[in-house]
């Protein structure tokens, strides 16, 4: 029978240890009370060994290497359902941040494509560049002359959508002439 | 510590069971099956695991035998090979990272006066590290030499001694705080 402590004094600082034989006596008094392994359990190593051959593997008793260590906790980690939520919330704050910082501009456009914003007329349009040192108040007095009128851009390249304002084919052609022949304009074809 | 001079008694059924011997194998299970048990009963938080692991560690003990190079007690190898076993069961369930943790425990009520002894020095082994209840366990359950301790726990000699020294203060204040006198045990 176990006797109460009479003497409650605390140990102050590093504690004693226990006696050895006091330990050793009640780690197998403990033990006592743990039953043996029940005889099902020796039923289904049999059943495990019968399909297992003799391995010339690491000895077992070895622990697993720092590698091996490591790859099971990346495997429990990547099991984790917080892991996956994880993985979807990153996914989805990538997807926002890209469609937040990209725009129009950045996108792909070939030169006679028609671009996003070009107003509709019945007129045919033009697909126009100017020189990079021209200045808006050339480009103006230009297309004044020639009777066009700015419907869209400029894009990311510089590129402007005109119409000519002329309903004749005649006068049409001589404001293209106008405009071909200005050293202001690098490039201009029909928009389609 | 109490290792027994001469040869150890369970080698010779272990070099049978590498011959392939089931009925050695069988004598060897029954001879250190409960042994095995009580160490993981006091290594693993969830008890209902343990047939598990006892059933992998035999699995691995049958298909390794023929390896072992009698550079430890079989004893030892076999309780390497459960560790082994039950960290990688501990881990694959997301038990706890490693020993230095506190374990729940069970939450019990025992009255010392009760005359129920066993719970309680049951219930102060409860309140170790598992660290600490391993290395006692070992020590004074298995009565391993220090050598085969180390070997086992993968740490130098004079770290288990320290160890079981922490240990046996930490079983001594956990039995004092239960007003239990160790002097008296």
């Amino acid at each position: 029978m176990m006797s109460k402590r009479e003497n409650k004094t605390q140990i102050s600082g590093e504690p004693e240890a226990l006696d050895t034989a006091i330990t050793r006596r009640i780690f197998k008094e403990t033990a006592e009370d743990i039953p043996p392994a029940s005889p099902d359990v020796f039923a289904r190593i049999e059943e495990a060994i019968a399909s297992t051959a003799f391995s010339e593997d690491a000895d077992p008793m070895l622990p697993p290497s720092f590698l091996a260590v490591q790859v099971n906790r990346l495997r429990d980690l990547i099991t984790q359902t917080r892991f996956a939520w994880g993985v979807a919330a990153a996914q989805a704050i990538v997807l926002c941040l890209f469609f937040a910082f990209s725009s129009s501009d950045h996108f792909y456009q070939t030169l006679s494509g028609s671009q996003p914003g070009v107003q509709s007329t019945s007129s045919p349009s033009f697909t126009v560049m100017f020189k990079n040192n021209a200045t808006i108040g050339e480009i103006e007095a230009l297309l004044a002359h020639a009777g066009a009128t700015i419907i869209g851009g400029p894009g990311a390249r510089g590129i402007y959508i005109i119409t000519l304002a002329q309903p004749d084919n005649q006068d049409r052609n001589e404001s293209l002439k106008r405009l071909k022949s200005s050293s202001l304009v690098t490039f201009i074809e029909e928009a389609y | 510590m109490n290792r027994q001079a001469g040869p150890d008694p369970l080698l010779s059924l272990l070099r049978q069971t590498a011959d392939g011997d089931r009925k050695s194998f069988q004598v060897l299970y029954e001879e250190t099956n409960h042994r095995l048990k009580v160490y993981l009963y006091r290594l693993v938080g969830d008890r209902s695991c343990i047939d598990d692991i006892l059933i992998e560690t035999y699995t691995q003990v049958w298909k390794s035998s023929a390896t072992f190079q009698g550079r430890s007690l079989v004893m030892s190898w076999m309780i390497g090979i459960a560790r082994n076993v039950a960290f990688k069961e501990m881990g694959r369930i997301h038990y706890h990272e490693n020993l230095d943790d506190h374990r729940e425990i069970i939450a019990k009520t025992v009255d010392p006066d009760a005359g129920d002894r066993k719970k309680v020095l049951a219930l102060a082994l409860a309140q170790l590290k598992p660290r600490h209840r391993e290395i006692l366990d070992l020590a004074f359950f298995h009565d391993l030499p220090y050598r085969e301790i180390a070997d086992i726990l993968n740490i130098p000699v004079n770290t288990v001694k320290t160890r079981v020294f922490h240990a046996k203060a930490a079983l001594k204040t956990a039995l004092n705080k239960m007003d239990i006198d160790s002097n008296n045990l």
